[in-house]
């Protein structure tokens, strides 16, 4: 990678006798959309705290943009957080919470201009005279982000920033932080518990497990290719067989024997909308979960109940090599 | 549910009669008091008049003058002075752990339970050891005391909710420990510290006992002033000013209520 703004090198974070972070290793280039993904406990919080200066690593390093940061206060380093909770100063208003950090940069003029065009860039305008506890969840959100980008760190790290929305406005944020993100063109490193928004956000992840990283790439490769069990499963990968993983997708449910088919009975049928998700019970024991489009027309494979006799079938080409 | 409240509905006479027994026993002599500060009468069991020619006496008299003045010289600095040092108490509590900090709670409690007298007692003696003359000083130092737990406790309390990734947001948005805790935390807390601040003043105004120990030869506050005239008799000067100091008392915790409380 040509353009590294953030290295994590070998970091160890421990808390007690628990490791929290792990010999983790990262490379992040300048400008892009970088997803942290793990289950809770993994690590992620501590690695951004590593990063933000709230928590110093035990042993490795954190280079930003070329400097280590080791013993650099959290107030001192040119990065900014976006708090889960929003951490947003109720006693101040929506102005005076975007205009917090300019004081402690000179290099910053022009201020007033500056927080109303932050304000309009975060669809903020006219709002700047409230306070925090008379915006909704979402506008809280855009209030946080604004007061960190106003700043022009070097990167941003977020802490499962839409966690607390619903999942329509969820959806809707996503959108608008992706578009945002493009705007300023701020490296962005995101912490979430959810595959699909990493996969909807950013242009690599890197999965955590336990404090290590198991996998980073982009995410069609996280997708398509994962390397271990662990990100497989996490991924929704969970069909595994003897050195490979089919995804639950890329599998053919049939009513009728089939040439090379794994015959079994169908153990459940779950109605999904745009798709209904099977749970096949395969002559040897082994549980199969097989995705299936609706298309709204009955044939005979939709109309198979629990108990029914069941086949299916993959192409080899979807075997995702596994130990 | 329904059962419990009709239950209580049975009970509610009885209840009700004897709650209002209890306020009459608790409130009729500050009734009394109150209402006879308004009588013309100087024999203090006979309505006669109403009259503000008591309260007219009281604002003439040169001894109460002088003792509602070391009041206030008292209630003032011992009040700054505790709310500074018991904030500073209080923070430390809530939010460092060190060696003794079981030990350092359970001493702030103290002074809130230990009877007065005691305190009083071991003040005086205090002093006596050290050579001190007991003056005014010594009643202000006395104040102080007593006073810091009642603040470190109210502050200690309201950190408690505090949310500290408030003050991790100001760290990272530039600002360094000091201008955190001036621009984030202060300003969050400052109700709680007013709140002691208020209870502190108003305990110092009230206090009689400990006062009464330590208080030095020209350093007489207003409640040991009233007990002294009392000693000659009950007149309705001595209703009016207590009157006076009852409204300033209950103004001070109802302002201090508020702070804590604040209503939505
Ligand atoms: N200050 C701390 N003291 C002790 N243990 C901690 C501390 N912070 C984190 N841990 C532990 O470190 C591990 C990683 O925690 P972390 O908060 O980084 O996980 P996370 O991936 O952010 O989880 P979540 O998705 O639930 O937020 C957990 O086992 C946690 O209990
Ligand atoms: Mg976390």
């Amino acid at each position: 990678m040509n353009d590294v703004i953030l290295r994590l090198d070998a970091v160890e974070k421990h808390f007690g006798a628990t490791p929290a972070v792990h010999g983790v290793t990262l490379e992040i280039a300048r400008g892009e959309f970088f997803a942290l993904l793990g289950p809770s406990g993994c690590g992620k919080t501590t690695l951004l705290r590593l990063v933000a200066g709230f928590e110093q690593p035990d042993a490795g390093r954190v280079v930003l943009d070329g400097t280590d940061v080791a013993g650099v206060p959290a107030n001192e380093r040119p990065v900014n957080t976006v708090f889960q909770h929003y951490a947003l100063f109720p006693h101040l208003t929506v102005a005076d919470n975007v205009a917090f950090g300019l004081r402690y940069k000179s290099e910053i003029r022009n201020q007033k201009s500056d927080i109303d065009e932050m304000l309009r860039l975060v669809r903020l305008e006219g709002l700047g005279d409230r306070k925090p506890d008379q915006l909704s969840g979402g506008q809280k959100q855009r209030v946080a982000l604004a007061r960190a980008l106003i700043l022009h760190p070097k990167v941003l790290l977020l802490d499962e920033p839409l966690a607390a929305l619903d999942v329509k406005l969820r959806k809707e944020m996503q959108v608008e932080l992706k578009a945002l993100q493009r705007r300023v063109g701020i490296t962005f490193i995101f912490v979430t518990h959810d595959q699909e928004e990493a996969l909807t956000l950013a242009d690599r992840v890197a999965v955590m497990n336990l404090g290590k990283v198991e996998q980073v790439g982009t995410t069609e490769a996280i997708f398509e290719r994962p390397w271990t069990k662990f990100v497989a499963d996490f991924m929704g990968a969970v069909n595994f067989f003897d050195g490979f993983v089919v995804r639950p997708e890329k599998m053919r449910l049939h009513a009728a024997a089939t040439a090379g088919a794994v015959e079994g009975k169908v153990e459940s049928k779950v109605y999904q909308g745009e798709t209904t998700r099977w749970l096949v019970r395969a002559a040897d024991g082994k549980l199969l979960t097989v995705v299936e489009q609706n298309d709204g027309v009955p044939d005979a494979v939709s109309r198979l109940k629990p108990g029914d006799r069941v086949w299916v079938t993959w192409e080899r080409r979807h075997e995702v090599p596994m130990k | 549910m329904k059962h419990g409240a009709r239950s209580m509905e049975h009970g509610a006479p009885v209840l009700r009669a004897v709650t209002w027994a209890v306020y009459a026993f608790l409130y009729a002599p500050i009734a009394v008091l109150v209402v006879f500060s308004f009588n013309s009468e100087r024999q203090t069991a006979v309505w006669k008049n109403f009259t503000l020619d008591w309260y007219r006496v009281l604002f003439r008299d040169e001894l109460i003058g002088h003792a509602v003045a070391n009041s206030l010289i008292v209630g003032v600095v011992a009040t700054v002075v505790a709310t500074v040092i018991g904030t500073m108490a209080g923070l430390a509590l809530a939010r460092h752990e060190f060696r003794g900090k079981r030990a350092t709670m359970s001493l702030l409690y103290l002074p809130v339970i230990v009877p007065e007298i005691v305190v009083g007692a071991a003040l005086v003696s205090l002093f006596g050891f050290i050579a001190m003359r007991l003056s005014l000083t010594t009643v202000i130092l006395a104040h102080i005391a007593f006073s810091i737990s009642y603040v470190a406790l109210v502050v200690r309390a309201r950190l408690a909710g505090f949310d500290r990734s408030l003050e991790e947001a100001a760290m990272d948005l530039g600002a360094n420990r000091w201008q955190t805790f001036w621009r984030v935390t202060m300003p969050l807390i400052t109700p709680g510290v007013m709140a002691g601040a208020l209870l502190v003043f108003t305990l110092s105004i009230d206090d009689y006992i400990i006062t009464s120990f330590v208080a030095g030869p020209g350093a007489t506050t207003l409640p040991l002033q009233i007990y002294s005239m009392v000693k000659t008799g009950v007149t309705p000067e001595i209703n009016a000013v207590s009157t006076l100091l009852l409204a300033v008392t209950i103004g001070l915790i109802a302002a201090a209520q508020r702070l804590q409380n604040p209503a939505r």
